[in-house]
């Protein structure tokens, strides 16, 4: 059942939990909501252990063993993912749902040549073949601006450098022409200039294809650069969703705001706010905000009460009890 | 946490033996092997009787469930009147010091080859690893056959063969494993702080080396066992009238139909020895594994 | 003072590292059969030197040669021309592990805080290392003196000192990139390289690093090489920066001058390129080695990619002649014909996906 209107993902609730090893279970991914409209550009950025790794795993229904959905739902174009079987997942990923890694050396073969990788997708999620098959192969590579030459596409893994395999995974996610891409820290093993040239080309792939991307990352100029919408997460929970500018240009949370004083700038090199402290540990029971022990603004109530996602404008939420209106947070 | 740290609490060697819970897998196989090693040791104190001396008198009596049996011999007695019983926990002997010793010799020489061979790299690894490959190439059982006629079947003999055969394999294992920790840059770095290489080797390949070696054994192990009862099936390996399960398998089988306990008992034994040293060896390898993170 | 990296130099008493014409070359024949020789110039005639108390920057893609630099300064390779020179000793001349830069000397701290540190030491046993050079017998007063240093270092890294008897898989990334500082830190060397410092950590721990090898760049007064392809870890941490790309140096001076008004079309392109920049000037084609073939093979080796070039409507000169290294105002050093008008294109703007 597809709504041809409406979010192409819908995320309800989603709770995810982790065995430990003394056989508890840890919540790392706490109650999570959050959507995509049709054609977006969605950001999430966290820190490693935030839980936005484990999120984008559970939309595709890739989640290690040791970890599990312990609620709420995930909606693919209206239906719920989280209740298909591995075989109903196994036909939605790459036709409708794809993924695109940080280290693109193990999402390629390494024993097979460019050509088949790519041809295999096409084969099966479209029902290409022969001549229509060849053409399309052709028409992928161009896509990603990768020559399409005979050579290029007999090669190996191994003979690309890190930005055409980037490029060589990209079309290949793309091949079933998917109406959402995952993208998890796709430009963290790029050299800079690399990294530029693939977000651009991100953005261009998105603007001639309309699928709507979830853009998984640390670094929140990345974010931007290819983002409409960004959500901040923070030890499993999402503490600032809104536009990327204006979150930008007004965090309301303290979090989101210590990390945009983190960025070092070219020109202003000699301010660096760094964060203090670590994250709680993956389990750690908090009777309050999770950020609280390393934020420079917090009072007692953030150490016993936590805050809700409170809604800051038309389009904004952010969960702190400073920035909430009345708050002692000057934004 | 990230999803590749979920399973590095893992981490080899830190937790293989720090489980609160009970679990079937390893247990069962550990306790089994820890029966055998305790019949081994005590042979003496769990059976009165002599392992090799013949009692025609009593010869040929079943199991004690049996028709004809009697407790005073468990497991019956073989055509020579010796208690099977007694043979079997005394052939454990056999077995339990064979595999401990060759592995000890084959652990020695092949950690060593396959150490250098992977640290050194070039023409000594090439050197080193043409003589694993060639040794390997070599049908064992024929070899350690002619040997053991040639120079006369005995325990010290059958111990020098053995480790000869097996050395190659774990060779090959370590060598393998130090080619991908060559490239970690602890290694490098301990290079770049001029760190002699013998103490690289010793501080820094061999105790992250050690996994991998102890699952490569302890999957010898049962190779080794099968080996010596063959061996001593044929009368090349332990000589008679000294108890050994092959020896006793050899013992029984003209007399499968009349003295079938004979022959069976010993077989159990080693089916169910090398049976558990493999699965011990195969849980410590899922264990140790990075590659098998997300399983548990 | 940096000297001229236009030709080597008088090596002076002031200069830690002092590289003249190092040239280093990589044989990627895979059989000892094949008769094709294909050879890789890693590092292609690089003078360099840096002076005591100076941090240097290399900054550069993949294959610029910044990390066989890096190797050189070290003693881990053995340039195939010129001669390498730490504190006045030449280094790296055989391929024994002894010829490595003394431990007092260059230490390094590694680019990935996962592998570099072995996962069955523990993290006092780990920054000992360089002091102890892994000897197994220590007397009971060396073993002391180890561990108080240990204890000294973990402080000023920012770590705490009881937390020497663990292992690295208990600690962040972060925190293993400080033990590895530590570590560099143990043999009190006067020069550290840093190799991508802070490219394998999150942004929010991006911060906490930079801030701590600033503040022991200052305590410490150690010299920097700092080796990455993110400008701004560079200029952070460095007072002068060489941009290299194919194994040469483009473009090379004092870091704050550079990043204001680059000379050299890469330096202008990796600017555009950090997140946060302008992304404007930007060649539109992706690089790929094969373009390079296209060019004859006295041409600027850097036009295949260009994106001066084609704004100036493609000049003869840069097909007819690779530029020299060459002075260029204050100690600053540019190799391009068309430096001047490097600072014109910078001023571009690029429309990123929210046009205003």
């Amino acid at each position: 059942m597809t709504t041809p209107t409406g979010p192409v993902l819908e995320v309800r609730d989603l709770s995810i939990s982790v065995a430990q090893p003394d056989g508890s279970r840890a919540t790392v991914v706490d109650k999570v909501n959050f959507r995509i409209e049709r054609g977006g550009a969605t950001g999430l950025v966290g820190e490693s252990g935030s839980g936005k790794t484990l999120t984008s795993m559970a939309i595709m229904g890739l989640l290690p063993r040791a970890a599990r959905v312990e609620s709420g739902e995930i909606l693919l174009e209206g239906e719920d993912l989280v209740k298909k079987s591995s075989r109903q997942m196994r036909r939605i990923r790459g036709k409708r749902v794809a993924m695109i890694l940080q280290d693109p050396m193990t999402a390629l073969d390494p024993s097979f040549t460019i050509h088949s990788q790519l041809s295999d997708p096409l084969r099966q999620h479209r029902g290409l073949g022969g001549k229509e098959l060849a053409g399309a192969v052709v028409t992928a590579m161009e896509q990603v601006h990768l020559p399409a030459t005979k050579e290029r596409l007999r090669q190996y893994p191994h003979q690309l450098s890190g930005g055409m395999r980037q490029r060589a995974v990209s079309a290949i996610a793309l091949a079933g022409q998917p109406r959402l891409l995952i993208a998890d820290e796709p430009t963290t093993a790029l050299d800079v200039t690399t990294q530029a040239r693939y977000l651009q080309l991100l953005g261009e792939l998105q603007d001639s294809t309309g699928f709507a991307v979830l853009l998984v990352a640390h670094d929140l100029l990345v974010v931007r650069h290819v983002c409409q919408q960004v959500m901040v997460m923070y030890s499993g929970q999402i503490v600032e969703e809104g536009p990327v500018e204006q979150v930008f240009a007004d965090p309301k949370h303290p979090y989101t705001r210590a990390l945009i004083g983190a960025i070092p700038v070219l020109d202003d090199i000699i301010h660096l706010e760094s964060i203090d402290g670590q994250a709680p540990d993956v389990g750690e029971e908090l009777a309050g905000c999770r950020f609280a022990q390393r934020c420079k603004f917090s009072r007692d109530i953030c150490e016993t009460a936590v805050p809700e996602l409170s809604k800051h404008d038309p389009d904004r939420t952010a969960r702190c009890w400073g920035t909430v209106p009345g708050g002692w947070i000057s934004t | 946490m990230s999803v590749a740290t979920i399973g590095a609490a893992q981490l080899p060697g830190a937790r293989i033996l720090r489980r609160p819970r009970l679990r079937l897998m390893p247990t069962l196989p550990l306790i089994v092997l820890a029966l055998i090693v305790l019949a081994a040791v005590f042979a003496p104190l769990l059976t009165s009787y002599d392992p090799v001396r013949n009692d025609i008198a009593n010869s040929l009596y079943p199991p004690f469930w049996m028709e004809g049996g009697s407790t005073e011999h468990l497991l019956g007695t073989d055509n020579f009147g010796r208690d099977v019983f007694t043979r079997l926990v005394y052939g454990a002997r056999v077995s339990v010091l064979l595999a401990v010793i060759s592995m000890v010799i084959a652990v020695v020489v092949g950690a060593t080859v396959g150490v250098v061979a992977g640290l050194r790299g070039g023409s000594v690894d090439a050197l080193l690893m043409r003589l694993v490959d060639m040794i390997l190439a070599i049908p064992s059982f024929l070899v350690a056959l002619v040997f053991a006629v040639a120079v006369g079947p005995s325990f010290r003999n059958l111990v020098l063969i053995l480790g000869f055969l097996i050395w190659p394999r774990i060779a090959r294992v370590v060598r393998g494993e130090t080619l991908l920790l060559k490239g970690q840059d602890y290694i490098k770095y301990a290079r770049s702080c001029r760190v002699p290489t013998w103490l690289i080797l010793l501080r820094h390949v061999l105790p992250n080396v050690l996994p991998v070696l102890l699952v490569a054994t302890t999957l010898e192990v049962g190779e080794v066992i099968l080996l010596e009862a063959g061996l001593s099936f044929l009368g090349a390996g332990v000589p008679a009238p000294q108890a050994s399960w092959g020896v006793m398998i050899a013992d029984g089988r003209a007399l499968v139909a009349t003295g079938w306990w004979i022959a069976l008992f010993p077989g159990l034994a080693i089916t169910v020895t090398v049976l558990s040293t493999n699965m011990v060896g195969d849980w410590i390898r899922d264990r140790t594994d990075p590659k098998s993170r997300d399983g548990r | 003072m940096v000297a001229d990296p236009t030709q080597p130099a008088e090596t002076t008493a002031a200069d830690l590292i002092s590289l003249k014409n190092v040239c280093v070359r990589y044989n990627t024949n895979r059989s000892p059969f094949s008769r094709a020789k294909s050879e890789i110039l890693a590092a292609d005639r690089v003078n360099l030197s840096i002076s005591r108390g100076r941090s240097l920057g290399l900054v550069g893609g993949s294959g610029s040669g910044k990390s066989t630099i890096a190797k050189v300064v070290m003693g881990m390779v053995k340039p195939t021309d010129g001669i390498a020179l730490v504190d006045g000793h030449p280094i790296g001349q055989r391929r024994t592990v002894g010829n490595a830069a003394p431990p007092r000397l260059v230490q390094i701290v590694p680019q990935d805080p996962y592998s570099s540190l072995d996962p069955r030491m523990n993290i006092g046993n780990i920054i000992a290392e360089p002091m102890t050079l892994g000897r197994p017998f220590m007397s009971g007063a060396e073993k002391a003196r180890a561990r108080s240093r240990v204890a000294e270092l973990l402080d000023l890294v920012g770590l705490r000192a009881n937390r020497a008897e663990r292992y690295p898989h208990q600690f962040s990334g972060g925190q293993r990139q400080r033990i590895a500082i530590a570590r560099a830190l143990a043999a009190s060397p006067k020069l550290i390289v840093l190799d991508e410092p802070t490219s394998a950590l999150d942004v929010s721990v991006r911060a906490q690093i930079l801030t701590l090898l600033n503040r022991l760049h200052e305590e410490l007064d150690i010299t920097y090489l700092v080796i990455s392809h993110d400008l701004v870890t560079v200029a952070y941490l460095a007072s002068d920066v060489a941009v290299m790309h194919l194994g040469r140096i483009v473009e090379f001076g004092p870091t704050t001058a550079m990043y204001r008004t680059p000379r050299h079309p890469y330096t202008a392109e990796l600017i555009a390129s950090t997140p946060g920049g302008n992304g404007g000037f930007l060649s539109q084609q992706w690089p790929a080695a094969d373009l390079r073939d296209a060019f004859p093979a006295r041409a600027c080796r850097y036009a295949y990619r260009c994106g001066l070039r084609s704004r100036l409507h493609e000049p003869a000169r840069c097909l007819d002649e690779d530029p020299a290294l060459r002075p260029d105002g204050p100690n600053h050093f540019v190799a391009c014909h068309f430096s001047d008008a490097v600072v014109d294109l910078t001023n571009d703007t690029h429309d990123g996906p929210h046009p205003e």
